[in-house]
């Protein structure tokens, strides 16, 4: 079938096979490798955008129902004021190890971020409760979203 | 005052990786890559008659052990060579390799996977460690079902026995442990110019190369390319060689990339796990409760074929008596086979086996004598100069009670242990231990030889040539800082590429907590004779070879000697609260205080405490991976297998004591491993006072703690 | 490839559904799992599918004076966050795995997917909910008792889908949630509970208790309930209480956790309702 949707600002028209994950559509169709797949079931968030601004997992989501929808992924969010501060805020203070989750942690501290510009330690730790990282204990994901929030005051 | 280069610099891997540009192995564009996929024994032991699969259509292939070339051989280049790549009769455990079927479309080659149907004849299996010791089905190997055993003792221990006034006794069990890794295993191998590649995501370019080169025969080049990794934790430091060496024998036969990314499900079901545990701890006592010896009996599981278990159950026996000098004690240890996937490496290899019995057992002892464990333990602790369990050497400053001390500051552990007393469902545990960095024994000397260059380009860049993988783990920034504040660059300008078999020496596998204690001290040695001797204009190599510290000596037939040149050293402090409704346990606080020498970036050191500590968490309260009548894993999918999130613990507060030690590149020892191996017993302690009973068995769900309160 | 549709008008749907016998499809956090294949290979779904996500007659939240009209389409994370909807189901709705996931996932799919683990399931129980069922044919509203009859299983016929669900606005007092899950987030339910209780002059006036996960279905039991209304909650015996639910608690051993344990705290967690509202009299 046919669909449009907006990719990190620009109109892309596919054809596709409906019940294709978003996730398959973005790394193999349109080359956005930035989206992981960590489990394929909605477990681990290494998925992670945001469709019509909420966040998702883009492994559960059958391309179909994204005709007409705005996907934001790591590498539009990343090339954005936002995206950056966030990026240098996350490597500053060690919030990437082995970096397989981090864009989709990102992905989420933006969706947080929205909501909550301060957010404190706790409300970080909700909003990023389906993220799974394996690597760091969440400790410095912490220190990394705290540190945007204060360098990027006013962005968001 | 911490040493100058501990101050952290910002990640120079981060940005890349949190802006989503790294490229691990399923993001590089193969264009023309065939999808590969192993099939597997759907059987847990027996005799394959016959494998019957689907007709392939045009552009499919199947692969086997008949494709493994006469030159080559169709075995597992791991330690012992009793493991074959492909199975050819035997079947030891479900799930087996037994071949490979490769084509373009991986909807065609899942649909010939399903159609394959295998004949055989079934043997009992034997799945657990019970099973095993009663030789369930006849045994495995050899007559007994031993794939190793080692023992080492000191002193008299029955005689020590027959004169004690007390005798305590206890059997501790941990369980099975998933690495999870968040990057599924994936590898891509292709020929080129008759050069077998392989390109993924692996801890040990080296020994992938090495595994590749023994299936295919010595007449093949092979090289091994690292590709940005996504965590390994020990689970890929074997299985690339396992997933490697049949993924090389179909690409040289079929001539095509062959692309091999494993689902989740793959992963979980079928790569290796951490040991699981049976240790039974006995010691003497005399009156005043004073240990007199201690006998110690550990059994791990090796699953169905060797793999690591011999190194693993070294590791475990030589951390047995942990930061304790015993005088008298007796270590039998071994390694049994069952029907299971053979276990692996796994983050502390053996050591967070050795800690949990003993540090529960130094609990159990000093209740059973009305002592506070603490000072219990500080009787025997180790200090420079005593001898090691092996019969080597403490060589440097054991600086326990100053840890214990940083502990005790931040955590306020003896305030709390005492006010828990007076209340109920709440508790909290230390556990101290000390960690081997390195190879064990003389096998750095002996087997793996590293190596390791500085180069300078005519240019004046600097290049770190390193096998040395960075998994998260952090030598992509330490390894630069190293350089840099030798021959005074800034350490983002130093060049440090995915290390490939065909550039770089070989610096050994990225295992051991060997990486900046052995590798880091050959670059920072590199650097300073590269500075000393520095020509403007000219390119330059300075490459450094292992040499054994002075005095260091290993006999590896008696096992005696210094196993290790030194120790990491850690104390964990754990609190929790326990809800006597559902059993559920609550960790209020978590601590990590460390000595490794010298950090050479606080932030790394301490993001390794921290994640270290949320897996030795996991460990010990959720981790439950348990298998079923055929030896099969029952928790096979991330909603079923448990690892902390965010919610799961707080912040582990995290912290360093400065101990230079002499043959570490600024001061620095290893501590990668370390940090997993306490938070699991300090855990299990504080549960421990909680409830008032004793908690000797991992994972501590709340399905067992509330069997072991209704006991 | 299987034909699918998303339609954004009802009629359309309905239409279409009786025609295909399709399979609805609304956050797909159920089904993409369900169907899902090895990495790479296409779903396993082989039934022409409806998607019911941009259907505008089912996104809203109507207010019927003292009941709700919720439509299948609305999120979880929209349902968590309008204060129209009774707080106790909000609270089962708030645990239910992670943000990212309640983006998507709809209380429709919960309820239509039956499981016993559902976690939406017990406080719907507790509120006598309702589910409209409409197909091209007409509709028909029904008790969710009826509606779920077994694990997976519903009365729902091929050409009919679930349009609304009807839930009582009542927002009570002493209120009950604790889902005792498998971690602390993004956690599959072992076993839920959910009470509710209402008191004039310390008699109980109403009391309502389910259980998920313990039983093929949600476990309510009315008749337990009606022994204890009237009487002074300071006189009701825990362990009467207790006992009370006992026969009624039928779980099994999984790979999440065992029978034993699952009576064990269901139980616990039942007294400790009766006994939070005792102390706090
Ligand atoms: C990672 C993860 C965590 C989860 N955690 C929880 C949890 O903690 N608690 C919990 O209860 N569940 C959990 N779930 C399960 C699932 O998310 C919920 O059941 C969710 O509410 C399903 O809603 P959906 O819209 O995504 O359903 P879908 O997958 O779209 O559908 C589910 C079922 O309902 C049917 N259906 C949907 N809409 C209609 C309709 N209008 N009419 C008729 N039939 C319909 C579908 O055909 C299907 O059978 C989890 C799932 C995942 C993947
Ligand atoms: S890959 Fe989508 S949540 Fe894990
Ligand atoms: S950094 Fe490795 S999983 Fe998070």
């Amino acid at each position: 079938m046919k669909i449009e949707m907006t990719v990190n600002g620009e109109l892309r028209k596919l054809d596709v096979n409906p019940l294709s994950r978003l996730l398959d559509i973005l790394r193999n169709d349109l080359s956005l490798t930035g989206t992981k797949e960590g489990c394929g079931e909605g477990e681990c968030g290494a998925c992670s955008a945001l469709m019509n601004g909420l966040l998702v997992n883009t492994c559960l989501i059958p391309i179909a129902q994204c005709d007409g929808s705005e996907i934001l992924t790591i590498e539009g969010l990343a090339s954005s004021k936002r995206g950056e501060v966030l990026t240098e805020a996350f490597a500053e203070a060690h919030s990437v190890q082995c970096g397989f989750c981090t864009p989709g942690m990102v992905l989420a501290a933006e969706s947080l971020l929205r909501k909550t510009p301060k957010p404190d330690e706790q409300q970080i730790r909700e909003g990023l409760a389906g993220n799974i990282c394996r690597c760091t204990g969440y400790d410095m994901i912490i220190d990394g979203i705290q540190l945007a929030a204060e360098k990027g005051d006013g962005l968001w | 005052m911490k040493a100058e280069i501990s101050s952290s610099i910002p990640r120079p891997d981060g940005k890349a990786k949190a802006s989503g540009l790294a490229k691990y192995i399923g993001d590089h564009d193969y264009k023309d890559a065939l999808t590969a996929r192993f099939y597997r024994s759907d059987f847990p032991r027996g005799l394959i008659r016959n494998v019957s699969v689907p007709p392939l259509p045009e552009g499919y292939y199947h692969i086997n052990y008949k494709d493994v070339s006469p030159e080559g051989e169709n075995i597992l280049a791991l330690t012992r060579k009793d493991w074959p790549a492909f199975a050819e009769e035997e079947i030891r455990y479900k799930g087996q390799i037994i071949g490979l079927i490769c084509g373009p479309d991986p909807n065609v080659v899942d649909k010939i996977i399903k159609g394959i149907s295998i004949d055989f004849k079934a043997i009992e299996p034997a799945v657990t460690l019970d099973d095993s010791l009663a030789l369930k089905g006849g045994p495995l190997v050899g007559e007994d079902n031993l794939l190793d055993k080692i023992t080492l003792s000191h002193g008299d221990c029955d005689k020590a026995f027959s004169e004690a006034a007390e005798t305590v006794e206890g059997t501790y069990e941990t369980g099975f442990q998933e690495q999870l890794y968040m990057e599924p295993q994936g590898l891509v191998a292709w020929v080129e110019n008759d050069k077998v590649n392989i390109h993924g995501s692996m801890q040990c370019p080296y020994y992938v190369k090495h595994a590749v080169q023994e299936i295919l025969g010595p007449e093949y080049k092979v090289r091994a390319v690292e590709a940005t990794i996504g965590g390994g934790f020990g689970g890929k430091e074997d299985y690339p060689e396992i997933m490697g060496a049949p993924l090389a024998v179909a690409a040289l036969k079929i001539g095509k990339p062959l692309r091999m990314i494993f689902d989740r499900s793959e992963d979980m079901a079928w790569t290796s796990k951490r040991h699981p545990s049976r240790i039974k701890v006995r010691t003497a006592h005399d009156k005043s409760g004073e240990i007199l010896a201690m006998d110690i009996d550990c059994i791990i599981d090796g699953g169905a074929y060797e793999s690591y278990s011999l190194i693993v159950l070294m590791r475990a026996v030589f951390t047995s008596t942990g930061v304790y000098n015993l005088p008298v004690f007796n270590v039998e240890g071994r390694a049994l086979a069952t029907c299971t996937v053979p276990s692996g490496a796994f983050r502390g290899f053996g050591a967070p086996q050795a800690i949990f019995a003993l540090e529960m057992h130094m609990e159990k002892c000093s209740r059973k004598f009305h002592m506070e464990s603490l000072e219990f333990k500080k009787t025997y602790f180790l200090k420079k100069g005593d001898a090691t369990i092996t019969g080597g050497k403490i060589r440097d400053d054991v600086v326990l009670d100053k840890m214990i001390a940083r502990a005790e500051e931040m955590s306020l552990y003896s305030h709390k242990r005492k006010s828990y007393k007076d209340q109920p469902w709440k508790g909290i545990g230390m556990a101290l231990f000390n960690h081997g960095c390195g190879f064990t024994g003389d096998g750095e000397q002996r087997i793996i030889k590293a190596k390791a260059a500085v180069h300078k380009r005519a240019d004046g860049i600097v290049e770190i040539q390193s096998a040395a993988v960075d998994f998260g783990q952090g030598p992509r920034t330490t390894f630069r800082k190293i350089v840099g504040k030798i021959l005074g660059i800034p350490p983002q300008e130093i060049l440090y590429s995915l290390p490939d078999t065909d550039v770089v020496p070989d610096s050994g596998p990225t295992v051991a907590s060997r990486t900046i204690m052995i590798v880091g001290y050959l670059l920072q040695e590199a650097a300073k004779e590269l500075k000393s001797n520095w020509k403007e204009g000219e390119d330059q190599r300075v490459l450094k070879h292992y040499e054994m510290p002075p005095g260091m000596s290993w006999d590896q037939e008696k096992l005696q000697g210094d196993a290790y040149a030194t120790f990491g050293w850690g104390v964990n402090v754990c609190e929790v609260e326990v809800d006597p409704l559902t059993w559920e346990t609550r960790v209020t606080g978590a601590w990590g205080i460390y000595d490794v020498g010298v950090a050479i970036d606080e932030k790394v050191v301490n993001g390794q405490i921290q994640g270290g500590m949320s897996q030795a968490l996991g460990y010990g309260a959720m981790e439950n991976l348990t298998v079923d009548k055929d030896g099969v894993f029952q928790q096979r999918s991330m909603a079923d297998y448990m690892v902390p999130t965010t919610l799961d613990f707080p912040r582990t507060g995290a912290d360093t004591i400065d101990n230079p030690y002499e043959y570490g590149p600024f001061g620095a020892k290893g501590m990668g491993e370390m940090v997993h191996d306490g938070g699991h017993a300090a855990f299990a302690a504080a549960v421990e006072q909680a409830v008032g009973r004793d908690c000797p068995r991992i994972p501590l769900i709340p399905e067992t703690l509330m069997e072991i309160m209704k006991k | 490839m299987v034909e699918t549709l998303r339609p954004r008008k009802l009629d359309e749907a309905l239409t279409w559904l009786s025609e295909r016998k399709a399979l609805p499809l609304a956050g797909g956090t159920d089904l993409m799992v369900h169907f899902r294949n090895y990495t790479g290979t296409d779903s396993l779904i082989v039934r022409p599918v409806l998607f019911t996500d941009a259907i505008d007659e089912l996104h809203s939240v109507e207010d019927l004076g003292d009941s709700l009209k919720i439509g299948a389409a609305c999120l979880l994370s929209e349902l968590e966050n309008n204060e129209l909807v009774p707080s106790l189901l909000r609270q089962a709705i708030s645990q239910i795995a992670a943000p990212a996931l309640r983006n998507r996932a709809t209380l429709a799919g919960n309820v239509c997917n039956a499981s016993p683990a559902g976690d939406s399931l017990p406080p719907l129980y507790l509120y006598d909910s309702h589910v409209v069922l409409a197909s091209s044919s007409g509709t028909r509203t029904i008790p969710l008792v009826d509606f779920i009859t077994g694990p997976g299983k519903t009365i729902r016929t091929d050409d009919e889908l679930l349009t609304h669900i009807l839930v009582s606005k009542s927002q009570n007092e002493k209120i009950y949630y604790r889902k005792v899950g498998t971690r602390a987030a993004n956690a599959l339910s072992k076993l839920t509970v959910a009470a509710f209780a209402e008191l004039e002059n310390n008699i109980i006036m109403d009391l309502r208790m389910a259980f998920g996960a313990v039983a093929p279905v949600v476990v309510r039991e009315r008749a337990v309930e009606i022994i204890f209304i009237g009487k002074s909650i300071d006189q009701v015996d825990l362990d009467e209480f207790r006992q009370a639910y006992a026969p009624h608690i039928r779980p099994i051993d999984d790979q999440r956790s065992t029978a034993l344990y699952r009576k064990e705290v269901a139980l616990n967690l039942a007294g400790d309702f009766i006994r939070k509202i005792q102390e706090n009299l």
